[in-house]
């Protein structure tokens, strides 16, 4: 092989070799790019579904009101005694559903105390802690809260109570 | 420097230009931070608590505050012969501000004649959705103008 000859294939190689190189620095920076846009994207999609549970979990079977299949915009209590029962029964099944949360309800008027409310103490109590999991080594968390309408069957009354759906981990 | 060097000094210089823009348009535009959708969170609290309102009962339990509404819309007394308008306002007033925590303006409206207002908003606020009701007929409705946090 004359030198001539030699010289273009050396010329070649290093062309291919930086071409490679070069292509190689690209995907690289386009996984990582990729990789923190789906990371985004995740969390969005998890504070949305967030979001959304301010106006699904009101309205949701085990603690809207209702008689017969009529359903009314509001929290029945026992209900929400219920489904505190049915959270501390099957733990898993409930960790499932709502994740690292706290599903919280208070009384805002009438005014009543702060007492945890158990099937004991219907009458004397003014918060209903329906589901806390928070999340380990997690400090950070995102609140939503809204007034809602809260029902008393025992004496067929109604109360404003503020929801409040804190999610730890998001 | 030859004229072909030259060429491609100015075609690199382009292309760094080019992916510069690119980058630009990456950071600012495609990763730009969506602003955090307030308003539709306190609309959703305001019809709640229109909603939570509507249910609730006054005057010793034995009236409810939508049909005080409908009393005040006729000009009828509520509850000891007081005026219905002036009764469920006074009752409102410390209701919304125990639940509400942020600035607002009320009112009812009856066929679109305001029968209760509560201004603490100036021009710069939003309307929630409103919330319906019909007595014997008549259209009443309520709404709140949310101006911010307190």
């Amino acid at each position: 092989m004359n030198k001539k000859a030699q010289l273009e294939v050396q010329e070649t190689i290093i062309v291919v070799f930086i071409f490679v190189v070069l292509l190689s620095l690209g995907l690289l920076l386009f996984y990582k790019f990729q990789l923190s846009s789906l990371d985004q994207q995740k969390i969005e999609i998890q504070e949305n579904k967030f979001n959304m549970m301010l106006l699904i979990f009101p309205n949701s079977p085990e603690i809207e009101c209702s008689s017969g299949l009529v359903t009314r915009n509001c929290i029945d209590t026992l209900k929400v005694l219920s489904l505190k029962k049915s959270v501390e029964q099957d733990q898993q099944f409930y960790f499932k559903k709502f994740g690292y949360k706290k599903l919280q309800l208070t009384s805002l008027y009438p005014i009543k105390n702060e007492k945890e409310c158990t099937s004991t103490n219907i009458e004397d109590c003014g918060v209903w802690t329906i589901y806390n999991k928070p999340a380990p080594n997690q400090d950070m968390s995102k609140i939503l809260r809204t007034p809602i309408s809260i029902y008393y069957p025992q004496t067929d009354s109604y109360g404003i109570g503020e929801l409040r759906l804190e999610a730890f981990a998001l | 420097m030859k004229k072909g060097q030259i060429e491609i000094m100015g075609l690199l210089i382009v292309v760094i230009l080019i992916v510069m823009g690119a980058m630009f348009y990456v950071k600012f535009v495609v990763l730009a931070k969506k602003p955090v959708d307030q308003t539709s969170k306190q609309n959703i609290q305001a019809t709640n608590l229109i909603n939570a309102i509507m249910n609730i009962r006054v005057c010793d339990n034995t009236v409810t505050i939508k049909e005080s509404l409908t009393l005040c819309g006729n000009n009828e007394p509520v509850c000891n012969e007081q005026d219905a308008c002036k009764y469920i306002q006074d009752q409102l007033v410390p209701i919304i501000d125990l639940t509400l925590d942020f600035k607002y303006s009320f009112y009812v409206k009856k066929a679109n004649e305001e029968i209760i207002k509560i201004e603490n908003c100036g021009d710069e606020a939003t309307a929630s959705p409103p919330y319906t009701f019909s007595d014997k007929g008549t259209i009443y409705e309520t709404y709140f103008m949310l101006c911010g946090k307190e």
